[in-house]
């Protein structure tokens, strides 16, 4: 998570968006979760395209997917800042057809492939989407073109500590045309990448990463563009908030554990005081009729072991169900995990269980030994 | 076979602030006698005076020597040990597991000295359970009658043929034949097998035939047909 945090906030210097959450934006910048996120207008498109002191603005846009890669559109000056100004292997896309992947990707420079529209998360919803598309091209629907769309992979990303190393990039212009939108250049200019853009063939995006040349360039930005059409911000501003957000939730795992550990030692406990009321007439006629002390000893042992074993098995169960539950829910809003495993404290903590239970199975039976024979033979 | 009983100052007191005597024995003998009835109103401290020659006591005031050795200088471990090995007992409520089958009820006792139950007493058991025409099968002991219930625990007081049997009431859910059945067959064993039977009892039936009578009132014997106890007692 901190390497995260550390890499967003550095890699993405300036994030704008249509007016709306900033934290929405980040996600789909940094971990490519692009929800439903609105468009900037073209004319603030245009006017930040056209801003002095930038090396670059970088409009992204989100929509398809190969296998669970997320499929990203965007302009090459964005993939080598990115990459650290140096692509691990290959080159740079410089036609249409080309992609550049994200270090962590599956598949080869070299490689062909045909992505499906949609996104690359819910499955229902892709076959839904699929079958829609070739009902589209029995008719003829020529826009539609990007079934057939066939990408060569020629270049690979350095890591980013980001989703995008799970991405596929290509040019926006591929990615506007695949879904049959102006694709950024007049039509003399049709096979054009990159900057600059026609602006009348320009098409809107959902968010434009921004990289000022000065400090004071960055805070003009910054501020100039959160108003009421566009939202603009530095990713530090968010990332603070959003760690902030993890580690309560953490926290409020960590806290259930202890409390669910706290519930299977009480349970455990009412559990060894029931058998104490169900059971200690039976064991005091065990001891009237002569019992040796180690066969009472087993068979209050057994009883409470049993106990303990039922109250630790379904505590785990419990615990783990609800954190897993938590985590679920947290990984389907922003893809992080804050659970991964069992931790060295949740595992000192069963142990904790197990050994104050296994004190309590060694003394209870001698406890129970210490009670009066007659007394309990009354209860009967 | 039959063993001697001596309780010496026993005095038996309940807790708490107003603790009072419950039973409370001077002397008492039992010397080659093997039969002893004890009677009393209720709440006069019979089964109080079984339990605490059966050594159920934790610890208490005076002697109960069986043999010459007082019950009560054993450790506690050892004490169990006694009663598994010369005890067979009828708790006045019976004090059968419910969790367990009537065989295993009977077979209780056994399970103390081996792990598994030996064959033979099984086929005791079972001999036991038709000679109290106990039904083994396909019953559940909460469910039994307080009848089929005392023929269970006087079958299990039998099983290891302990040569003392303490019986608290043991006719005193039967009916006519079925406690006259039983008595003989209590009076039958102990005779043959040389056993001390002390018994306690409100059954005229039973009074009638063993010879030997203790009356408590109290908490105190205030008749006693032993030979023994007048002597001592007017010492
Ligand atoms: N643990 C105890 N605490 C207080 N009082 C007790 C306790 N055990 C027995 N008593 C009292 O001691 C007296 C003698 O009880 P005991 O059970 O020996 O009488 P009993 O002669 O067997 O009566 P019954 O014929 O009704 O069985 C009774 O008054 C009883 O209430
Ligand atoms: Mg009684």
């Amino acid at each position: 998570m901190r390497q995260t945090s550390a890499a967003v906030t550095n890699q993405f210097d300036v994030i704008i968006g249509a007016s709306g959450s900033k934290t929405d934006l980040l996600l789909a910048t940094a971990f490519l979760q692009s929800k439903s996120l609105n468009l900037i207008p073209t004319e603030q498109m245009i006017d930040i395209l056209a801003e002095d002191g930038l090396d670059f603005a970088a409009p992204i846009a989100f929509g398809d997917s190969y296998k669970s890669s997320p499929i990203i559109g965007t302009i090459a000056p964005f993939i080598n800042h990115l990459s650290k100004d140096k692509l691990l292997e290959g080159k740079i896309f410089t036609t249409h057809e080309h992609a550049v992947i994200g270090a962590n990707v599956k598949l080869k420079v070299g490689d062909v492939i045909t992505p499906t529209h949609g996104e690359a998360m819910p499955e229902d919803e892709h076959h839904d989407e699929d079958e829609d598309e070739e009902h589209h091209e029995d008719e003829g629907a020529h826009n539609h073109e990007h079934v057939g769309s066939e990408l060569t992979i020629v270049g690979r990303m350095q890591a980013t500590a980001t989703a995008w190393d799970n991405a596929i990039i290509i040019p926006i212009e591929m990615m506007w045309e695949i879904h049959g939108l102006a694709n950024g250049h007049s039509e003399a200019n049709e096979e054009n990448i990159g900057l600059p853009f026609d602006n009348e063939y320009l098409t809107e995006a959902s968010v434009m990463v921004l990289k000022p040349k000065s400090i004071a360039a960055a805070y003009r930005l910054r501020s100039e563009y959160d108003e009421h059409q566009t939202t603009a911000f530095f990713p530090a501003e968010i990332m603070a908030e959003f760690y902030m957000l993890m580690g309560d939730a953490r926290q409020i795992l960590t806290l259930m554990g202890y409390i669910v550990e706290a519930l299977v030692i009480i349970s455990i406990l009412i559990g060894i005081s029931i058998m104490f009321q169900l059971f200690s007439r039976q064991f005091a006629i065990l001891r009237a009729l002569g019992a040796p002390r180690l066969y009472i000893y087993l068979a209050i042992w057994g009883y409470i072991m049993s106990i303990v074993v039922v109250g630790i098995i379904s505590g785990l169960l419990l615990a783990y169900g609800t954190s897993f539950l938590i985590n679920d829910y947290i990984q389907s809003r922003v893809n992080i995990s804050i659970v991964t495993s069992l931790s060295a404290a949740e595992i000192w903590m069963m142990l904790m269980a197990l050994i104050i239970a296994a004190i309590l199975a060694f003394f209870a039976p001698l406890a129970m030994m210490q009670q009066s024979i007659t007394k309990q033979l009354a209860r009967g | 076979m039959s063993k001697s009983l001596e309780i010496q100052n026993l005095k038996i007191n309940t807790f708490g602030i107003n603790g009072q005597t419950i039973l409370d024995v001077p002397y008492f003998n039992l010397e080659g006698e093997r039969e002893l009835v004890i009677s009393g109103a209720s709440g006069s401290g019979k089964t109080t005076f079984l339990y605490a020659i059966a050594g159920l006591f934790l610890k208490l005031n005076g002697k109960v020597s069986w043999n010459r050795s007082n019950l009560y200088n054993l450790a506690s471990v050892e004490r169990d040990k006694w009663r598994s090995q010369n005890l067979g007992m009828i708790f006045q409520n019976f004090q059968l597991l419910d969790e367990l089958s009537v065989l295993d009820n009977i077979l209780v006792p056994t399970g103390f000295d081996s792990f598994f139950c030996p064959k033979d007493m099984i086929y005791k058991a079972e001999k036991l359970a038709d000679e109290f025409s106990i039904s083994i099968h396909n019953s559940t002991i909460a469910h039994m009658s307080r009848g089929e219930k005392q023929r269970i625990a006087l079958a299990r007081a039998l099983i290891k043929d302990a040569p003392i049997i303490l019986a608290d009431e043991p006719t005193a859910s039967l009916d006519e034949a079925n406690a006259r059945n039983i008595l003989e067959h209590l009076r039958k064993i102990s005779e043959e097998g040389d056993k001390t039977l002390i018994i306690v009892s409100h059954d005229p039936a039973v009074m009638e035939q063993i010879d030997n009578k203790l009356l408590l009132e109290h908490g105190k014997i205030i008749k006693n047909t032993l030979p023994t106890i007048s002597n001592v007692g007017a010492a």
